[in-house]
This record gives C-alpha cells, sequence and structure tokens, in this order.
C-alpha cells in the first residue's frame, strides 16, 4: 500500500480515539440488532441453540486427559446418532418393502395393483406365485372364497380357471385390515401354446376387490 | 523477520493449506461433462483461480479448534466456496467490474448470459456439496447446517440488495452505521460468522453457543472489508488482483465515500454527489483521482484506517469471549493471528 500521511499531533490523536469509539460503538449496535434478530426469529437456527456446554472440565487429571475424553464422549455421541439414523432408515426401507408388497395384493380403494408375474412355466408344470392381500374396509364378514378369470394370450388361447387354485382358498375378511399371504399355483396344461397369458384373481362377495396375474407359458 | 512478518507468514501459510484441502474438496464438485464450453468450464474458472480461502480456512480451522477432524467439514468448506464463487460472478455482473483474481471477469470474456448461468450452476452445486453432510454428519447436524447455510445466504442477498438500492438510488444521507449494518450483512455473514458457526457445530457437535461466535465473526469481517476498502484504493493492483479504485468506479458507499459525504460542503459535497450520481461507464480516471484527492484531503482514509484498527481490536476481546472454553491449539492460534493480519495484508 503506498504511503499516506498519517493524522498529525494531539488534533490527529483525537481524530483517531473519536473514529475508533464511533466504530466501536456502532459495532456494537449492529451486533446487538442483529442478534435479537435472530432470537425472535423462530425460522432461523437461532431458536435451536442448545446451552454452551464446557468443553473441559477441571477434575484434576489435566487438559491432556480432559480433551482427549471430550474428544472420545464427541466421537460416541455423533457414532450413536448416526447408528440411530441408519436404524431408522433400515426401518423405513422395511416399512416401503411391507407397503410395496400391500400394493401388489388387493386393495380397498379396488384399484388394479401391479401385476403378480408367474412362470415361465412350461405346459404341464406349474406356476407358483405368492401375494399378500390386504382388506383395507367394509364390514367384517364371512371367509370369502377366491377364484380367477380365465388367463388368455393375444391370440385367444387361454388357461381356463380350473387350472389355477389358491391356498389358503379362503380370504379371512372377519377382521378389518387383515393380512394375509395366498400362494397362487397355475397348472399350465399340456398342450398350451406358448405365450403370455392375462387375468385376475377375484373374491367373492368383494366386488371391488381383483388382482392382475401374468403367466409365462415357454415351450 | 519481525515479529508480526513471522506472524503474517504462518498466517499465510495456513491459509495456503486449508486453501488446498478446501479447493481438492471443491474440485470433487465440478463435472467433467459436457456442455464443457458454454458451461462447465466457466464454471471451473473462478475456483481454479485461487483465492486468499479464508472461508474453508474459518470453518476448517474453526472445526478442529472446537473439537472436530478437518475432514468432517470439507463439504462444507466445498459448499462455502462453490457459493463464494457464484456470488462472485453474479457480483461482478451487477457491478460491471472487469478483473477478478488478477483476470477478466467471467462476463467480459463470456459475455453476461453464459457468466449469469455458470453463477447459478455453482449455486447448485453448493447444494450438492452440503447433501454429502448428511452421509457424513447424520441428518440432524446436516440439518442445522443446511440451516445455517440458508441464513447465511439471505443475509448476503439482503446485504447486496441494500447496497445496489443505494447505488440506483443515488443515497447520500448515510453514515458510518449504515456502512457497518450494510457489511455485516454482506461480508461479515458468509465472509466470517457463517464459516465460524459451520465449523463450531461441527467440532462440537452442536454442544457449543453460537451468538458469541456473531459477535467475534463481526468484528473480523469488518476489519477485512475495511482494509479491502482501503486496498481498493491504495493497493497495488497487480498484487490485489481487482481493478484499482474498482470501488469508486462502481459507486460504492465504502467508509471512505460515507466520511467523505459528511466532511464536504458546498462545491466539493456537490461535486461528490455529482460523481455518485453518474452510471459508471461515465466516470473518469480524472473524476476519481479527484475524489481520492477529496479523501486525503478530508482525512477520510485515515479515518477508515482508525475505525478498521479500533474493530480489530474489539475483534480479539471477542475472541477471547467465544473461544474461552476451548482448549489451546495450533488452530486456536491461527483463529486468533487471523485478526492482525485482516488490517497487514496487502492482497
Amino acid at each position: 500500500m503506498s504511503e499516506r500521511e498519517p493524522f498529525d499531533g494531539l488534533a490527529g490523536l483525537e481524530a483517531i480515539v473519536n473514529a475508533q469509539r464511533r466504530g466501536l460503538e456502532a459495532a456494537a449496535t449492529v451486533v446487538e440488532r442483529m442478534l435479537e434478530l435472530g432470537r425472535q426469529s423462530a425460522r432461523t437456527p437461532f431458536s435451536f441453540y442448545l446451552p454452551a456446554e464446557p468443553r473441559n472440565g477441571s477434575d484434576g487429571d489435566g487438559a491432556d486427559g480432559a480433551e482427549e475424553r471430550a474428544r472420545e464422549a464427541r466421537r460416541l455421541r455423533g457414532d450413536a446418532e448416526r447408528l440411530l439414523e441408519l436404524l431408522g432408515e433400515s426401518m423405513r426401507v422395511v416399512f416401503d418393502v411391507a407397503v410395496d408388497a400391500a400394493e401388489a395384493g388387493l386393495n380397498g380403494a379396488g384399484k388394479a395393483a401391479d401385476e403378480l408375474v408367474l412362470g415361465p412355466a412350461a405346459p404341464g408344470d406349474a406356476a407358483v406365485g405368492s401375494a399378500w392381500l390386504h382388506v383395507l374396509d367394509g364390514p367384517p364378514g364371512s371367509p370369502a372364497r377366491l377364484h380367477a378369470t380365465a388367463f388368455t394370450a393375444h391370440d385367444g388361447s387361454a388357461i381356463e380357471p380350473a387350472a389355477i387354485s389358491f391356498e389358503p382358498p379362503l380370504l379371512d375378511t372377519f377382521a378389518l385390515r387383515a393380512s394375509e399371504e395366498v400362494i397362487v399355483t397355475v397348472r399350465v396344461p399340456d398342450g398350451t401354446a406358448p405365450g403370455t397369458y392375462r387375468g385376475h384373481v377375484l373374491a367373492a362377495g368383494l366386488p371391488e376387490v381383483g388382482l392382475a396375474i401374468r403367466v409365462e407359458v415357454r415351450e | 523477520m519481525s515479529e508480526a512478518g513471522a506472524t503474517t507468514a504462518a498466517v499465510e501459510d495456513e491459509l495456503a493449506r486449508y486453501g488446498a484441502m478446501a479447493r481438492d474438496a471443491m474440485h470433487a464438485y465440478l463435472p467433467e461433462a459436457e456442455p464443457r464450453r458454454h458451461l462447465w468450464s466457466l464454471v471451473a474458472e473462478y475456483p481454479g483461480r485461487g483465492g486468499k480461502a479464508i472461508r474453508p480456512a474459518l470453518c476448517l480451522a474453526s472445526t478442529v479448534a472446537f473439537g472436530g477432524e478437518v475432514e468432517e467439514a470439507l463439504p462444507s468448506a466445498a459448499a462455502l466456496e462453490l457459493l463464494h464463487n457464484a456470488f462472485l460472478v453474479h457480483d461482478d455482473v451487477e457491478d460491471a467490474s472487469l478483473l477478478r483474481r488478477g483476470q477478466p471477469t467471467l462476463h467480459a470474456e463470456h459475455g453476461v448470459p453464459l457468466a449469469v448461468n455458470a453463477g447459478d450452476a455453482l449455486v447448485i452445486l453448493a447444494g450438492a456439496a452440503l447433501r454429502d453432510n448428511r452421509r457424513l454428519l447424520g441428518t440432524r447436524l446436516a440439518t442445522r447446517i443446511g440451516d445455517e447455510f440458508e441464513l447465511m445466504a439471505r443475509r448476503t442477498i439482503e446485504g447486496q440488495a441494500r447496497e445496489l438500492g443505494w447505488r440506483r438510488d443515488v443515497a447520500c444521507d448515510l453514515e458510518p452505521d449504515d456502512y457497518l449494518d450494510l457489511i455485516m450483512h454482506k461480508t461479515c455473514w458468509y465472509t466470517t460468522i457463517h464459516p465460524l458457526r459451520v465449523g463450531a457445530l461441527i467440532g462440537s457437535f452442536d454442544r457449543v453457543d453460537l451468538d458469541s461466535l456473531v459477535r467475534f465473526g463481526f468484528y473480523l469481517g469488518a476489519a477485512f472489508q475495511i482494509q479491502d476498502d482501503l486496498l481498493n484504493l491504495l493497493g497495488d493492483e497487480a498484487k490485489y488482483g481487482k481493478e484499482s479504485c474498482g470501488d469508486l468506479y462502481e459507486g460504492k458507499r465504502t467508509l471512505m465515500v460515507i466520511h467523505l459525504l459528511n466532511e464536504t460542503n458546498g462545491k466539493d459535497r456537490r461535486a461528490l454527489e455529482r460523481f455518485l450520481a453518474l452510471e459508471r461507464p461515465q466516470r473518469t480516471a480524472a473524476d476519481v483521482a479527484a475524489i481520492v484527492e477529496l479523501m486525503r484531503h478530508h482525512g477520510s482514509l485515515d479515518f477508515a484506517q482508525a475505525f478498521g484498527q479500533g474493530i480489530a481490536e474489539a475483534a480479539t476481546d471477542a475472541f477471547e469471549a467465544a473461544f474461552a472454553e476451548v482448549p489451546d491449539s495450533p488452530e486456536r492460534h491461527f483463529l486468533r493471528d487471523l485478526i492482525a493480519w485482516m488490517l497487514e495484508r496487502d492482497a
């Protein structure tokens, strides 16, 4: 920086003192105003502050030991917090999987869930899969018998309903919001043409229920 | 070498060390992708030009001083640098600045539309860096840091709006108090207060009172800004890296300008007001030289220097209060030594 003439003499000194005093007074006002603004605002992080905790105790063990313990406690706290978050994340994933499974079954709104895909299976073999069925709504009633429509291919070929069975064959609707896993077995009749066959599982007495199923038949 | 000279050299070594760490972290977030010519190469320009790295250094040193590890703060330091570079790109457009870190500004080289777009991209990249805090520090602390980031950005933008408004409205009825309030928002929050607070949050795992860091950060940042204003008028352009007297060409209400407005009357005051009412292209080198001469004559430069010195001394007291519970360490020393360096630096 180039040289500049400093304030001269007593008048210069007084000017310096006045400049500094003015600066400090103004700075203190600005800081207090900002802190007050922070305290007033519930949205800003100011409102979440925890009280200060001394990092080192004066327990006579020496600063190094206390500092090391404080670091260790901090690491443990951090690890525990991350572990809890990981656990929470795992639970969320488990929950998502359960929800996905539920959506693959029947739902109370009667909307078609994603298809249940079975196979591929050759004629004479069985294609087996499972679906979770959920009774989300409606009055408790007698167990509902499960049955299937014919499964048809694009060219009109079909697998008749008699080839499709369920275990258990009845859906227990006694308890509201009951969930039950149902094993669906499609025995592919001899002579069935290779291709994709589509059909639906239905529940007697529950007209809103329907589960789409696709069976892949190979040669 | 004098004691002060040795301290300055040590501070600059530490700044370089922290700067290198932060730049490495920051470059990990810069995509090597298309469109390179019109976007990503522009985005990488300012980060590649270096800089003093004060912000990441404050964040990283504060993290370690408060008990953390430097690696824990690298995404936050990278986010800070990315946002800082975004602000620089946009500021240079708003101020019609010509030089940045010794080279032409981004908009001067590539045009305003591409420069503004590159600045937008830097903001987005800062968000990506912040997101990595969740994996590194857990959701709760990462959210706290995100809140701090949002608060800092908001304060900075508010300060920038105020300064641009003063220039647009040709504001002349200003006091040093207005200047301090401006730089609290525009400079201090993101240059010093925020980096210190984020470092303390990470280092203590959110177990310290951050208000005391607002006070220290403000005094430190104000000392920095006042020295920056003086360097802009009197510094060596090659060393300083910005256009000499650029603040005057841009009509900024620096502490010296505000002092001069309050010290002059009659024809000098009218000349100053006329100068401030001009658009940047209308301000000539002769106009600027005349204003600097008026500042010398009316003691505005000495006033600003004394004012800054007083603020720096108050920063030392504020430091001792903010770091009273923090054990002695090289990082603590570095943070304290920064106060003197703010006033001694010439770049």
